[in-house]
């Protein structure tokens, strides 16, 4: 295989899979940025997405798209009443780290008790595949990265004119701002947290096909996120686009040249370089969704 | 010490003493061996998370480290079990210092994430170095002659009873004696007003570095008498389940305080074998666990007993 091949194979592969990891780092930097919270059951409503849609479709004989729909509604809702009724009464600083904590403690449990523990393949309907030159891409990655794309460019679009958008960008830049112009915050933290929800559920549910769905897939999505989230800027979601597909090229090539055990490193150690020479993202400062 | 607390301490020691000849039946023995060992990983952990506000998540990475550290000598080199116990303790406790270094500059919930991330990395090393660590199949210590060149007259259970309940003790009286020193009370500082202490020059970020590689030393030890009691070192030692057990036995125990986390790993190594029936819904009710004390009794159980009993909680 000629080295263009094998790079322009891997690169489309990253950009899809990255695809997946922008709308999954999107939430997060939902949440970070609007209630400056750190959800650590992130991953797990990726999960929830993943194995949801496996659920629906396998029990209910549903389509592929109607199952994927309702788990993201489903999961949106649960974030939703999570932040309502064990969120919103937490009084400790650390609180909300460590009870997102407990949930994810819960979930990969309980889904591993009503799932079972082993991987379970989830098809998609599209089963074509597209060749452009010898790089292959099939129809499911293409429509994964087209739906992604159009998906966050929504998200950016809806947070810069729209009046629930100007609303949670209000409250990211200044939550006391917020409540001297009137604005009900409880109210903007549980959409926050349920939106947030639906994009991880969203992108458990295109990735699933690709990672397989299993109780544990959340853990490692969550660093990544994270890794996106930082290294793209919290709260931006250009950011997130930019950083997600980055970090899914480097993660794909790194993977073809250096073996799929190693891969992971590839993140993590991003994460850590960022972390350590600039906070606040490569892109920069910390304002606009 | 007040008098009150001079006799409890000498009372839990010769409970403590008494023990292995009270108790027969070989499955408490493990039990309690098992607990010191927690103890040990949990105290460890009550250092940066009660002292410092330094949310370790990934703990865990020292107490593989240590681990592996004695492991790879004693299976590769043929070390016995006393000699291992220097470099298991070293090299934790460097890994500490070197997690800081990278990660105590930063702010509360990047720390947590840092912690993450590099118990992560020494996951997947651990899976991935097969030359060294044997990868997933994990590495086998060789059993040591029983009595550890110590008395002859115990069991194997006996001795390792000893020996895991000593280091236990000692960290609980490390950590007693830290709160009521210099040391433990510019953590304490540092902890309640960050600004204030830097204002006063104190070099937050050197005893941030100190704290730190304390309590992974500690881990160290943990993973030390881990490997050599169960044989084996495998990498899932460096997983989430073993940060997770000592975050939650501090949190749900009560973190800063000696008390909290001596009952909080108590709470999660009698769990287990309560449980053992349903042992597959034990994570779950961890979580829920987790997220009732947070709701409930955010200071953890320790604290609130402490003040019905009208005890010092540390």
């Amino acid at each position: 295989m000629s080295p263009i091949v094998f790079y322009g194979q891997q690169m489309v592969n990253g950009l899809v899979i990255g695809m997946g990891y922008a709308l999954f780092a999107a939430g997060v930097g939902l949440i970070y940025g609007v209630l400056h919270v750190l959800n650590f059951a992130h991953g797990e409503f990726f999960m929830l997405g993943a194995v949801g849609t496996y659920l629906i479709m396998a029990k209910l004989g549903v389509d592929y798209f109607t199952a994927g729909i309702l788990t993201t509604l489903a999961v949106g809702a649960f974030g939703l009443l999570f932040e309502r009724l064990l969120h919103r009464p937490l009084t400790d600083h650390w609180g909300s780290l460590l009870i997102t904590f407990g949930l994810s403690l819960f979930l990969v449990n309980a889904v591993q008790l009503t799932f079972g523990g082993q991987p379970k393949d989830v098809t998609p309907p599209f089963q074509g595949v597209l060749q452009v030159g010898e790089v292959f891409v099939t129809q499911h990655r293409l429509v994964i990265f087209c739906s992604g794309l159009v998906l966050l460019l929504g998200l950016m679009l809806f947070v810069r004119y729209t009046a629930m958008g100007r609303t949670f960008r209000a409250v990211q830049q200044s939550t006391v701002g917020a409540i001297v112009v009137g604005i009900n915050i409880p109210l903007v933290y549980m959409l926050v947290f349920g939106l947030s929800g639906a994009l991880a559920a969203l992108a458990g549910m295109l990735l699933g096909p690709l990672t397989f769905a299993s109780p544990w897939v959340g853990a490692p999505m969550l660093l990544k996120g994270f890794a996106i989230v930082i290294i793209g800027g919290v709260g931006n979601l250009a950011g997130a686009l930019i950083g997600g597909l980055v970090l899914g090229v480097a993660e794909s090539v790194g993977g073809g040249l250096f073996g799929t055990t190693w891969q992971d490193l590839i993140s993590y150690v991003a994460l850590l370089l960022v972390l350590y020479w600039r906070p606040e993202g490569l892109l920069g400062r910390r304002e606009g969704l | 010490m007040s008098m009150k607390t001079w006799l409890l301490w000498l009372g839990g020691v010769a409970l403590f003493a008494a023990v292995p000849s009270l108790v027969t039946v070989p499955y408490f023995r493990v039990i309690f061996i098992l607990f010191f060992i927690y103890l040990l990983l949990a105290l460890s952990i009550n250092i940066p998370m009660g002292f410092l506000e330094l949310f370790s998540f990934g703990h865990a990475a020292f107490f593989a480290l240590g681990a592996y550290t004695a492991a790879i000598l004693a299976a590769r080199l043929h070390w016995g079990f006393w000699p291992t116990l220097l470099p298991a303790v070293v090299i934790s406790g460097v890994g500490g210092v070197l997690v800081a270094l990278s990660a105590a500059r930063l702010r509360g919930v990047y720390f947590a994430i840092a912690t993450l991330a590099l118990a992560q990395i020494v996951h997947i090393i651990l899976l991935g170095a097969m030359s060294l660590t044997r990868g997933p199949m994990g590495l086998l210590v060789p059993a040591q002659p029983a009595p550890f060149g110590i008395a002859r007259a115990l069991s194997y259970h006996g001795v390792f009873y000893y020996i895991a309940g000593g280091c236990a003790l000692l960290a609980m009286l490390l950590t007693y004696r830290l709160a009521r020193s210099s040391l433990g009370q510019t953590f304490i500082l540092i902890r309640e007003n960050e600004h204030l202490a830097r204002s006063v020059g104190v070099p937050v970020f050197r005893y941030r570095l100190i704290g730190t590689g304390i309590s992974a030393a500690m881990a160290g030890v943990a993973g030390w008498l881990y490997v050599f009691y169960y044989g084996i070192a495998s990498p899932s030692l460096a997983g989430v389940h073993y940060t997770a057990l000592p975050l939650l036995m501090v949190l749900v125990g009560g973190r800063g305080t000696l008390i909290g986390p001596v009952l909080g790993t108590a709470l999660f190594t009698a769990l287990p074998e309560v449980l053992r029936p349903a042992g597959e819904v034990q994570d779950a009710v961890f979580g829920l666990l987790l997220i009732a004390i947070l709701l409930w009794m955010p200071r953890g159980l320790g604290p609130g007993l402490a003040r019905w009993l009208r005890l010092p909680a540390r």
